[in-house]
């Protein structure tokens, strides 16, 4: 390797006609181009001031209901006078501080997370989720704690979609990880099993998998039990999740090529202790983009919950443009919806990506030297 | 010498890992092996058994029974679009036949648009022209980025619902009408006979699948080839214009309260195709455009200096290189949006999932078998998309080396 007398490869040439050479010639200067350019800054120009006097000029932020709202603008009134509802569900107001517990704890981990480094942060972040599902339960439950009590049906809004999302990622991590090793064990009978189980859970749609699991789970515990909807819907998305990981952690043991086990196994570790140490951590470090990108997806479909009835961030806004009040806001409602998942959505993937990219430059480098 | 030419041919063309053919060693498992399989698989025994139990309990206690007997009892209830004749008297195996055709219907034809759009975006994304890639990229990436129902209900509620009432639909060319209550466009005349524009349909597809396969293949054109390929497409469209021809088409006319003649779409499956195509087109533009920027550029430049032209390049060394990535990430997204079909529940088209899963199994109750019938088709569907692309992926990953 270091005797190496090959120059690097130098990056090539920016093309400046492309790839697509059905569209060859279309230089940035050219008539096609410019065409174009005169097209999207005409539809800009009809449709912008319109969009602008909408959303800000004629818009209304405060107005106690509809008919205070100017009908010529958006009516942003019905989302301020809404939005502890949006964020908390129907908790009872005084207790509201507990739902806001629950909704920041896990923005606060992947904001540590995402942070500057500095001592301990992987697992005081670690600490935090593996502690947010019965954590959290406790505190919007509160009974166990001496709190005053407030049942499932009365949670929502985005405390509910945050919930329900982080719950589902921290149960699924540990049954992704058995199944990935199951599905790479050298023994058949455990291999067959996680395969079989992992590809009914990916090849069911999320919502046959809520219907099954409110339907079935009731039948599958003792006779007398009786559990939440949601705790239900829960055991559903757990499930359908950690299949999801589980290939993402088999991508990331794959990775690694058959030399890191062998040279653990001649320095005497056994099968567990070679995987704590030195197998698994390397994978989850190598999948990190994926795991994200996982975690995107999972919160997106953490809105098909409303089939199963439980009003999740977006459920919550459609029974809201529902009322007599505000009848006919449906627009600015969805709009709203819309720019909260798509804010959260857009940075996880650029940070996902922003890992892959760094760890494709630490790779190129590594190969170099 | 033949080192160095195949690494440099080689070079930015991801390859697949080498499958060698490899014997392993039969030797027999030591006991630990087997103790801990027997282990795992008891394990799971008695997990199924208890939960056996319990179901027998339950099932016993609600004074339900089991059995597949239900499929031939009277369902009694209508479903809002079916692809075969369906009425209150049908019977419940019939519900699942046509839940499972809707189902097809909806995934087939959005799968469809939703490539076809993806396709013409992930070019755009890659193209030279600037405004293009712009509109393409705030187009992918606002899409990408919030959920699929959400698409869904905003299309249904916000979009469907702002078009004019059903006096007032917006016309297209005197044929199409777009209202809230649905699209209405010219459907064949009932009770004519098709025969013989099935049959020219049948024949020019067939004429311009023949003018596909003879295509011309090398860059110096042959002209026997070229000959062939325009007469496949001559007699293909010929035939498919007599096909359009020969049928008495009705248009939609507006008479008393709603439209007659023609066919109508379902603003719920027109909500729920929209949703699907919009959302599984962006994914699938991200795929067009990672295949085809994964070539390597040293292939373009290789291709221009042997004197080969632009459009050659792109479909015969560009494009099949891309396609090969290209593939298992595109069957992929199927499978998510076959899954994501079942969607249809929400805004209320009749799919297998909402009058099966849902309606059936609301009335009869057979939780157990209404379950085992919907996953079998679905695991059928994804797994069988997949199968069909691991096959194709060994059929042209690279050998060996």
């Amino acid at each position: 390797m270091t005797l190496s007398t090959i120059p690097p490869r130098l990056p090539p040439e920016v093309s400046r006609t492309g790839i697509s050479s059905g569209l060859r010639g279309m230089a940035a200067e050219s008539p096609v181009s410019l065409i174009l350019w005169f097209a999207l800054a005409l539809g800009a120009a009809w449709i912008l001031p319109d969009l602008i006097s909408w959303t800000l000029l004629d818009a209304t932020w405060v107005a106690e209901d509809r008919s205070g709202c100017d009908p010529s603008g958006a009516c942003w009134a019905f989302i301020v006078n809404r939005l502890p509802q949006f964020g908390f569900g129907f908790f009872p107001p005084q207790e509201r501080w507990r739902a806001a517990v629950a909704l920041i704890w896990p923005v606060a981990a992947l904001a540590i997370a995402l942070g500057p480094a500095f001592r301990g942060r992987s697992g005081l972040v670690a600490g935090a989720l593996a502690a947010y599902p019965v954590g959290a339960t406790l505190v919007l439950w509160g009974e166990p704690l001496g709190l005053r009590g407030v049942g499932t049906a009365q949670w929502g809004g985005m405390t509910m979609t945050v919930y329900v999302g982080t719950v589902a990622f921290v149960l699924a991590f540990p049954v992704g990880l058995v199944l990935a090793l199951g599905r790479r064990s050298s023994l058949p009978a455990l291999r067959v099993l996680s395969t079989v189980f992992i590809e009914v859970w990916r090849g069911l749609p999320l919502i046959a998998v809520l219907f099954i699991s409110v339907v079935m789970v009731p039948f599958l515990l003792p006779p007398g039990t009786e559990l939440p909807r949601l705790a239900l819907a829960l055991v559903g998305i757990t499930l359908y999740t950690s299949s999801y990981l589980a290939e993402v952690f088999r991508g990331g043991l794959q990775s690694l090529g058959k030399g890191q086990a062998e040279a653990a196994a001649a320095l005497g570790f056994t099968y567990w202790t070679a995987q704590g140490y030195i197998l698994i951590p390397q994978a989850i470090r190598a999948v990190i983009p994926g795991i994200l990108n996982t975690v995107v997806a999972l919160f997106k479909d953490t809105t098909y919950v409303l089939v199963v009835g439980l009003f999740d961030f977006l459920n919550i806004v459609n029974a809201a443009v529902a009322d007599p009040h505000w009848l006919g806001l449906a627009t600015e409602g969805y709009i709203f919806v819309g720019i909260v998942y798509w804010c959260f959505c857009f940075l996880l993937s650029r940070v996902s990506a922003r890992i892959e990219w760094d760890m494709a430059r630490g790779a190129a480098r590594e190969a170099r030297t | 010498m033949a080192d160095v030419v195949s690494n440099v041919t080689d070079r930015g063309v991801p390859v697949s890992t080498p499958s060698a053919p490899r014997r392993r060693p039969r030797r027999r498992w030591p006991w630990a092996a087997l103790a801990q399989q027997a282990a795992a698989i008891a394990l799971v025994a008695a997990a199924f058994a208890y939960l056996g139990t319990n179901i027998t309990r339950n099932l016993a206690a609600n004074g339900m029974t089991g059995g597949f007997g239900f499929l031939w009892q009277e369902a009694g209830f209508a479903m809002s679009f079916s692809l075969i004749e369906m009425s209150e008297s049908s019977t419940y195996g019939r519900v699942f036949l046509a839940g499972v055709l809707n189902t097809l219907f909806i995934a087939g034809l959005s799968l469809v648009t939703a490539t076809v759009l993806g396709l013409v975006v992930g070019f755009a994304r890659v193209s030279a022209a600037r405004p293009l890639t712009l509109a393409a990229t705030v187009y992918v990436e606002a899409l990408r980025n919030v959920p699929m129902l959400l698409i869904l209900i905003f299309v249904q509620t916000v979009a469907l619902r702002s078009l004019p009432v059903v006096r007032e639909a917006i016309a297209i060319g005197d044929a199409v009408y777009l209202s809230n209550r649905g699209i209405y466009f010219p459907w064949p005349e009932p009770g004519q006979d098709l025969r013989l524009a099935l049959g020219a349909l049948v024949a020019g597809c067939l004429g311009l699948v023949a003018a596909w396969v003879l295509r011309p293949r090398t860059p110096v054109l042959v002209r026997r080839d070229l000959a062939a390929t325009i007469a496949g497409i001559t007699v293909g469209v010929i035939l498919l214009v007599v096909a359009v021809l020969n049928v008495d088409w009705q248009r939609p006319v507006f008479r008393g309260f709603d439209f007659r003649g023609g066919a109508k779409m379902m603003p719920e499956f027109a909500a729920l195709l929209l949703a699907l195509t919009l959302y599984n087109a962006a994914f699938i533009a991200e795929i067009v455009r990672a295949g085809l920027q994964s070539v390597d550029h040293g292939q373009i430049e290789a291709a221009r200096a042997l004197g080969l032209r632009d459009g050659f390049i792109q479909r015969r060394i560009v494009l099949p290189q891309a396609l090969r990535l290209m593939v298992p990430p595109l069957t992929n997204q199927y499978v998510h949006l076959i899954k994501a079909s079942s969607l249809a529940t929400v805004v209320g088209f009749p799919d297998l999932v909402a009058v099966f899963l849902g309606t059936s199994l609301n009335q009869t109750g057979r939780a157990i078998e209404i379950v085992v019938m919907t996953a079998a088709v679905y695991l059928t569907l994804c797994l069988g998309l997949g199968a069909l692309s691991a096959a194709w992926n060994t059929r042209v990953s690279l050998k060996g080396r």
